[in-house]
């Protein structure tokens, strides 16, 4: 009574209440009127009253579908699934074409865990109104929950036969198969869908997220667009594409389209943490840790901002290795599983290899492959067992090197975190390396609730200590983490005898070119990282060589660049310090290949800081061009140093930007020694540890043994 | 609303099914199968321009490999409208497919001499051309379409073996040499060079090519694989290891390469079986020049075979044939020529590599061709033969024991199964004798107790077993066995 009251409230309401409760005063034995009165409540949200009118025309006529199935549906969102079963049943009963009454039958039915019997439900209802997206989606939920779902998926590919031109069809199958890890085939059929029903909201959005899961951030842009012009309203999307603009490398687009959104939602912390990898990678880095600051304000609690901010610190300018190692904490700290706590195995067969787990959403061609593979291919068969924890197979050439060389493959990218928890603890591993760190899909949180008993963290978006109590150690090198830095990591540091890394060269490497400036007259100085590593003080040392070496040239090769607008700015950036632009060359991205192959205009690579070059580096010294580097004070901070040292360069390492500088134009002064040392580069690179992947694994295994013996 | 305004806010439905064409069609071309189909068949279900249907339907079942059901298509498409000449052209790119180079030289005649289709018609009529053994008409259209269009790399190539063919050696490699100008970046080209090189016997040139494409980054495993081939040929030992180890690199999963890597430096793992791509790939490259390559070199085990067929099989009384064979990687189809006037048949051939079965099938001999794995044949359930062939074909092969077991499976009772394998050289004393091993040039050797050993395990009785030369390589001949095995 008190919700009618609450009802009659509402002044607008007034008029038409007044009238059906007139019209059931006037006809008490029927239930239609109940019914409409029903609806009215409903219709103003006084739950509670219009369930009172439901009973009552019930209570009139039991037979009364539209009752049965409102007041069921008025049921579940009170979560009384059981309570609703039965008016349901009755319901289908009754009138066994009304989809509506099949369709809550199954949302009853799931909501008790009964999954089979939902799924039947649904299909009833799908089958009765074929075109509606959500009913097909929550059987697909069904299906899967009651592990049936690939006969589902032969289903719906012959009832596509039947009706192709039916766009819920692949819809449904490319949200199942999407669940299923499938992400290829998960954009396929959206494609498909969507190609069919170009203007529906949720096969759009579906579409989209398939592909960003696929990987395929190109299309997932354009996708992104077409769903947003259907969806103008939905924040998510907007973030989603901000993120894809990210991802392919159009950041000035994400930083104009994430800082509209913040106007209208100035507290969300996704649209917070994008905008600020946006704006790092526009080289304006104090906004971007600013802004990953200011995530963390709004949401302390949550790991998302603590972790965008631990990562951007390694490019601020100066950088604090403390402060990077408490954001870190943060982050460790707020990374919440759900997962239970970990026990600790009783006992392990003595002598058994051990079991070391990778886990990395990027064992393929990347960083991680380029730098990790050929020691890990070295690994002694006979003492460790290796388990890939990683994405599903591709044709990738670096992945099928992994898979030939691991006994397990377990694709665990669409598992949860307390999922992934759950696989990793039941694979029995002994040491878990994480590769992956908190970039790319990477799965570090779930390190914190420890997956094996000895967790250790190597490559992959290893930029400083991951703050993480769980991770036992960090593998590094004398010239990495020498004794004075290495009080700001929370791990216990596994140095290696020689570099932290094994740099596999690519096979499709051109060959060393002679040195450019022999032929030009002139030094060109290069680099191809990436702005975001490029500070102002980088530029204004950089300004500084190019001023004493009047007549030499810099080549700047960044994904930026290919755009106008990012360019023309890092230009003024210059142009203020006295550099004009035709001594700057920039380049945009190109391909692999390609990229090496520009190493034949470079004589000198001048490293950025404080986040160095890593597998750039490397790339540049297997192309014959030396690198001067700034040793830093964190991990990102001396990549250089180790490869450097690692080839046994470490007359190219500076300990200051005056001594940087002073370098660089030592060496452009000096050409003849530049050509020599070009010359050897490549075969002195080949002879050192940093590519003797033989070396490497036996360092890695008595590493790793010492390892677990001192767990 | 009536029916008309409704008409007005809806696209007409031929509209809409261009539209789904135009999308299946660029599905196609990024050899996405799982979206050209179901937007084929959508757009079919709105009745579009039949033209257009039988276009887009053609190249999506040329993708799905069913190049018969392609030229059905194309068929009934032009017998509506024989005018069209891109479904002519199409249908000339299909036969081409479906091994039908006179039908393919005859469609893209009839489109050049109308006219229509420019330099890609020219580069078809010359591919077919080429293909019908008439090199000089194939070499002059092949030079029109190459100078017409930007760069085709299949032009240059298909020109460059035409023009091989010719015996203008120096021309078809000139050919190549600026086609690698033109498209450095091109690693079919590259590809096509090494091998042209490596067809005239020209295996220093081919390792020069090979290492330039290494040096430019223009590479693959494949092209990685052939430098390593061209650089033992030239007995650089250690330079064929390293480009095979890069070659492991790129395909490390290839346990041929991996062989091969390995081979000769104290394999630590030995690969079992040449890897059906490579052997696919190789063999379609070398198709055209196979059966010469091997009548050059004395190739007898065909005749050895037929001798062993009349001399073990039990001829069914009154002239009627003794039924099926299986011919397990039966390549050009020469077992089949040397057997064809004994009644045998039908025949069903087996092999991985296209162009060969192409060959097989101008021999008219086969009712029925598998591009297939010839493990994957045996395992699969299917009719039991009288005789079963494998001539020259277990030299892919490591360990036999399961395909005898397969083969067993598929053998009639009282059958026969007659193979021939390249044999191992007497064991070093003192030293243990091997079941088989990899030859230098990626080849398996086996012994004969080995034979007899998975002939056993088979449940197979050995009939014959015995030596024989199965043909020279350079001045050496080839050691090999001959075996006839039956079903009890």
């Amino acid at each position: 009574m008190s919700a009618l009251l609450d009802a009659n409230a509402n002044a607008n309401a007034d008029p038409i209440l007044a009238r059906l409760t007139a019209a059931v005063a006037a006809r008490p034995d029927a239930a239609g009127p109940q019914v409409l009165l029903g609806e009215f409540l409903r219709g103003v949200g006084a739950h509670a009253a219009a369930e009172a009118a439901y009973e009552a025309a019930l209570a009139r006529d039991p037979r009364r579908v539209d009752a049965l199935i409102s007041l069921a549906v008025l049921l579940l969102r009170r979560l009384q699934p059981a309570a609703a079963q039965p008016l349901l049943l009755r319901a289908c009963g009754i009138a066994p074409e009304a989809w509506e009454a099949w369709d809550a039958l199954g949302v009853a039915l799931m909501r008790q865990g009964e999954a089979a019997s939902a799924s039947a439900a649904f299909f009833r209802a799908h089958t009765l109104a074929p075109g509606d997206v959500d009913i097909a989606l929550r059987l697909m939920q069904a299906t899967l929950a009651s592990g049936a779902e690939e006969a589902e998926l032969a289903r719906l590919e012959m009832d596509a036969r039947a009706r192709p031109l039916d766009a819920v069809l692949p819809a449904a199958r490319g949200w199942l198969l999407g669940r299923l890890g499938r992400h290829d085939a998960a954009a396929d059929a959206l494609e498909v869908a969507t190609t069919l029903e170009p203007d529906h909201p949720r096969i759009a959005v579906a579409f989209a997220e398939a592909l960003i899961n696929a990987g395929r951030f190109e299309p997932a842009v354009a996708a992104l667009q077409q769903a947003m012009a259907l969806n103008p309203d939905d924040a998510v999307l907007r973030n989603n594409l901000g993120a894809a603009y990210n991802r392919t490398h159009r950041y000035r687009e994400a930083h104009a389209l994430l800082e509209a959104q913040l106007a209208r939602t100035p507290d969300a912390i996704d649209v917070l943490c994008n905008l600020a990898n946006a704006l790092i990678c526009l080289g304006r880095q104090d906004e971007g840790v600013a802004t990953a600051r200011r995530a963390a304000a709004v949401a302390p609690a949550h790991h998302l901002p603590w972790r965008t901010l631990a990562a951007a610190l390694a490019y601020a300018d100066p950088v604090d290795p403390e402060a990077m190692t408490g954001a870190a904490m943060r982050a460790a700290l707020t990374a919440a599983s759900g997962a239970a706590p970990w026990v600790a195995r009783g006992h392990t067969q003595p002598g058994r290899r051990l079991r070391v787990g990778l886990l990395s959403p990027t064992l393929r061609t990347h960083p991680v492959g380029w730098l990790t593979l050929a020691g890990l291919e070295a690994l002694d068969p006979a003492a460790f067992d290796l388990v890939c924890l990683g994405q599903p197979h591709s044709d990738d050439p670096m992945q099928r090197r992994f898979r030939a060389i691991a006994s397990e493959w377990h694709v665990v990218d669409t598992l949860s975190d307390a999922a992934l928890i759950e696989r990793a603890r039941g694979l029995d591993l002994d040491i878990l390396l994480e590769l992956g760190g908190y970039g790319d899909q990477g799965r570090l949180a779930a390190c914190a609730a420890r997956m094996a008993p000895v967790q250790v963290k190597w490559v992959g978006l290893q930029n400083h200590s991951t703050g993480m109590a769980a991770m036992d150690w960090f593998i590094s090198d004398r010239w990495e983490t020498p004794p004075e830095l290495a009080a700001s990591y929370t791990e216990r540091l596994l140095l290696l005898p020689d570099g932290y890394a094994c740099y596999s060269p690519p096979a499709h490497a051109p060959a060393v070119a002679s040195l450019p400036a022999t032929a030009r007259g002139h030094v060109t100085f290069g680099c191809f990282n990436n702005l975001a590593k490029v500070t102002p003080r980088v530029i204004a040392t950089w300004a500084d060589i190019l001023r004493q070496v009047p007549d030499a040239r810099l080549v700047l090769k960044f994904h930026q660049f290919n755009d106008a607008v990012t360019a023309g700015a890092l230009r003024a950036a210059f142009l203020a310090h006295g550099i004009a632009a035709g001594r700057l060359d920039l380049r945009g991205g190109s391909r692999h290949r390609d990229l090496l192959a520009q190493y034949g205009d470079i004589d000198i690579a001048l490293d950025p800081f404080p986040y160095t070059g890593g597998l750039t580096t490397c790339e540049a010294l297997w192309m014959g061009v030396p690198v001067v580097t700034l040793a830093g004070v964190t991990f990102a901070g001396r990549h250089s140093t180790s490869h450097l040292s690692n080839v046994g360069l470490s007359d190219w390492v500076a300990a200051d930007t005056g001594a940087y500088v002073a370098m660089a134009v030592a060496r452009a002064r000096d050409l003849t020694d530049l050509a020599g040392l070009r010359a050897g580069l490549r075969g002195r690179m080949a002879a050192s540890p940093l590519c003797d992947g033989p070396r490497f694994g036996r360092a890695l295994g008595e590493a790793l043994q010492r390892a677990w013996a001192a767990r | 609303m009536n029916a008309m305004t409704r008409l007005a806010f809806e696209p007409p439905a031929c509209g809409r099914a261009a539209m789904l064409l135009r999308a299946a069609r660029t599905a196609t071309a990024q050899r996405r199968q799982a979206v050209a189909r179901p937007l084929l068949e959508a757009a079919r279900a709105l009745a579009p321009e039949p033209q257009d249907l039988a276009d887009a339907e053609c190249r999506v079942l040329l993708l799905e490999g069913r190049a018969a059901e392609a030229l059905a298509v194309l068929d009934a498409a032009l017998g509506l409208n024989p005018l069209a000449q891109e479904l002519r052209l199409l249908r000339a790119e299909t036969r081409l497919r479906a091994s039908d180079p006179a039908g393919a030289a005859v469609d893209a005649a009839d489109v050049v001499l109308a006219r229509r289709g420019g330099p890609a018609a020219k580069a078809v009529l010359g591919v077919a051309l080429a293909e019908c053994g008439r090199a000089e008409d194939a070499v002059a259209c092949l030079r029109d379409a190459a100078s017409d269009t930007a760069v085709r790399p299949s032009v240059w190539v298909a020109l460059a073996w035409a023009q091989q063919a010719l015996r203008q050696a120096d021309v078809a490699r000139a050919t190549l040499d600026a086609a690698i100008m033109a498209a450095p970046l091109d690693l079919a080209i590259r590809t096509a060079a090494l091998r042209l090189a490596l067809a005239q016997r020209d295996p220093a040139r081919a390792a020069a090519l090979g290492l330039r494409a290494q040096a430019e980054g223009v590479v693959d495993a494949m092209l990685l694989g052939l430098l390593g081939h061209a650089l033992s040929c030239l007995d650089q030992p250690d330079a064929a290891r390293a480009a095979y180890a890069a070659a492991l690199l790129l395909a490390p999963e290839d346990r041929y390469v991996r062989h091969m890597a390995n081979s000769g430096g104290g394999a630590q793992v030995r690969a079992t079986q040449a890897p059906a791509e490579y052997l696919r790939t190789v063999f379609d490259g070398y198709a055209d020049q196979f059966e010469a390559h091997l009548i050059a070199l004395g190739y007898r085990v065909p005749g050895l075979l037929r001798r062993m067929a009349l001399a073990h099989a039990r001829w069914p009384d009154g002239g009627g044939a003794l039924g099926p064979v299986l011919d397990l990687g039966c390549g050009t189809g020469l077992v089949a020529v040397a057997l064809s006037d004994l009644a045998l048949g039908p025949w069903h051939g087996v092999d991985l590599s296209p162009a060969m079965l192409a060959h097989a099938a101008d021999k008219g001999l086969y009712a029925r061709l598998d591009e297939a794995d010839i493990d994957a044949v045996l395992a699969r359930p299917g009719p039991r033969y009288p005789l079963v062939l494998a001539a020259d074909v277990f030299c892919y092969f490591g360990p036999l024991a399961m395909v005898f077991l397969g083969v067993a499976g598929r053998l009639s009772v009282g059958g026969l199964f007659m193979l021939s394998v390249e044999s191992l050289p007497p064991a070093t004393p003192g030293k243990p004798a091997e079941d088989w091993v990899p030859g230098p040039r990626g080849r398996y050797a086996h012994s004969p107790a080995y034979l007899a050993a998975c002939a056993a395990a088979a449940g197979l009785v050995v009939l014959e077993l015995r030596p024989e030369i199965l043909r020279r390589e350079g001045d050496a001949p080839v050691a090999g066995l001959l075996m006839v095995l039956t079903r009890p």
